[in-house]
């Protein structure tokens, strides 16, 4: 089929790595990931916990919060910060149908993410490497791979919002709000049913 | 063959019809010049032509029902939107490669960038352009890939009186060698007579489409020329802007100042009734 699909993919993500806050992004991440590793290792392993265990709680916590709100901010903002500078309309002008602008968009968002994410990830897993058994490896990539999964489920939660609305506000607002739902009251919420299923024996 | 082909097209904004019923046929190999106060519909007829936007009834540009073949049309046409606005970090080159890209041709950049003398800035960012260089590089992206048809929103807007004249010549330019050009216009400047025929719209609808040269026995474009003689503005109306200000010079004011009001498409659009 003729599209111009891999081209917009590719443009998106060179212009999204090379952005200031995907950079920032990426520094802030490795440097968080390196330092809980570190931290971990060297804090809890002296007080006997078990080293890995403290560096991963660290580490899936970070990921718990920073990755669902960089990927939802920066996919919320993708299309509607385009429409209000005018630029949506350029691309539109080319050999391009929304549909593919709209997955141009989604695809290169993860991917961008995802890198960024792998990048953070595998330096603290290299310095992880050095202690880890094979068994904490594989937690260690188990937590890796739920990590991109959570990417890939915020970037088109924040997509659709893009799509949706009409101002960056809005979708700023709105992707900030489903941040806030999904990482903090959803568990809440999660835990109080339970318990009320539990509490009536279903 | 027809370049553009309009069955009925309307293009409603809410409550608002932005286009009523339009119909119209654009022979292959001419130009046509839309012309329209602010609000007419033009802008949306481009869009429309395009498939940029969506609308009730049928279009056939170059051949293509537009809103199956959407993309393959934009392939084919260079088009140019009206205050075209492009990501401000990008540089020029990349710009361009961007565009032939999309479009699968293949280019050299001094043939796009040269002709608009943005051979200069090829590396600058767009961000560091002046609206009338921006407005210089959209056209010249439009030009990317020898379109057969041309489309350009208000593409006089931001220039100078040198990037204008390149402008009119390189629509003659691509007429005679049989493409399309269509052009929209606010305003009824001396610009007319690089097309062949005009087309009026009003309120959404085709008022008329009549030959350029019936326009200048219809309506002779009246310009709103004002000087500053001393310290205070003075109004002038008048058909041959150069031969007023002679005219003044000649008799003795010291002309500090002066703009020129270009006539709106009123005058013309009285004269045919609409």
């Amino acid at each position: 089929m003729n599209t111009s699909l891999p081209i917009l993919v590719k443009r998106g993500l060179y212009s999204l790595l090379l952005s200031r806050w995907m950079l920032g992004y990426i520094a802030i991440f490795t440097a968080l990931s390196l330092s809980f590793a570190y931290l971990g290792l060297l804090g809890l392993s002296t007080v006997g916990f078990r080293a890995f265990s403290g560096a991963l709680a660290a580490i899936i916590n970070l990921n718990l919060y920073a990755v669902p709100l960089v990927s939802i901010i920066t996919a919320s903002l993708s299309i509607v910060a385009e429409r209000e500078n005018g630029t949506l309309e350029f691309h539109l002008s080319l050999p391009v149908t929304r549909t593919e602008l709209f997955f141009a968009k989604t695809f290169s968002t993860m991917l961008a993410i995802s890198l960024a994410t792998i990048l953070g990830y595998g330096l603290a897993s290299w310095y992880l490497m050095l202690v880890l058994s094979d068994a904490d490896s594989i937690v260690f990539l188990n937590i890796m791979g739920a990590s991109l999964l959570m990417i890939f489920s915020f970037v088109a939660l924040g997509m659709l919002i893009s799509s949706a609305t009409r101002s960056r506000f809005t979708a700023l607002a709105t992707s900030i709000a489903l941040w806030i739902f999904f990482t903090l009251l959803y568990e809440v919420l999660l835990m109080v049913f339970s318990d009320r299923f539990q509490d009536l024996g279903v | 063959m027809r370049a553009v082909q309009l069955e009925e097209v309307s293009k409603r904004f809410g409550d608002y019809f932005a286009l009523k019923d339009v119909s119209m046929e654009i022979e292959d190999g001419s130009s046509v010049l839309l012309v329209g106060k602010d609000g007419a519909g033009k802008s949306t007829l481009l869009r429309c032509i395009t498939g940029i936007i969506g609308f009730e009834g049928r279009i056939l540009t170059l051949g293509m029902d537009v809103k199956k073949l959407g993309r393959e049309v934009r392939r084919l046409v260079g088009y140019v939107p009206q205050n075209i606005r492009y990501q401000e970090d990008v540089r020029v080159v990349e710009l361009a490669d961007y565009v032939a890209d999309m479009k699968g041709v293949d280019v050299f950049l001094d043939e796009v960038l040269t002709p608009f003398g943005l051979q200069e800035v090829a590396y600058s960012k767009v961000g560091s352009l002046s609206s009338g260089m921006k407005q210089r590089l959209a056209i010249s992206l439009a030009l990317i890939g020898d379109p057969k048809l041309l489309i350009l929103d208000e593409p006089f807007n931001n220039l100078d009186p040198m990037a204008r004249n390149k402008l009119s010549e390189l629509l003659q330019t691509m007429v005679r060698r049989g493409r399309t050009v269509i052009a929209s216009v606010h305003t009824l400047s001396g610009l007319i007579h690089s097309f062949e025929y005009v087309a009026v719209l009003s309120d959404g609808s085709l008022v008329r489409m009549l030959e350029a040269d019936e326009v200048s026995r219809i309506v002779k474009p009246i310009y709103k020329i004002h000087v500053r003689v001393g310290g205070s503005w003075r109004t002038y109306l008048t058909d041959d802007v150069f031969a007023k200000l002679s005219e003044l010079a000649d008799d003795g004011y010291d002309i500090r100042d002066a703009w020129i009001e270009e006539p709106d498409a009123e005058g013309l659009l009285r004269a045919i009734g609409g």
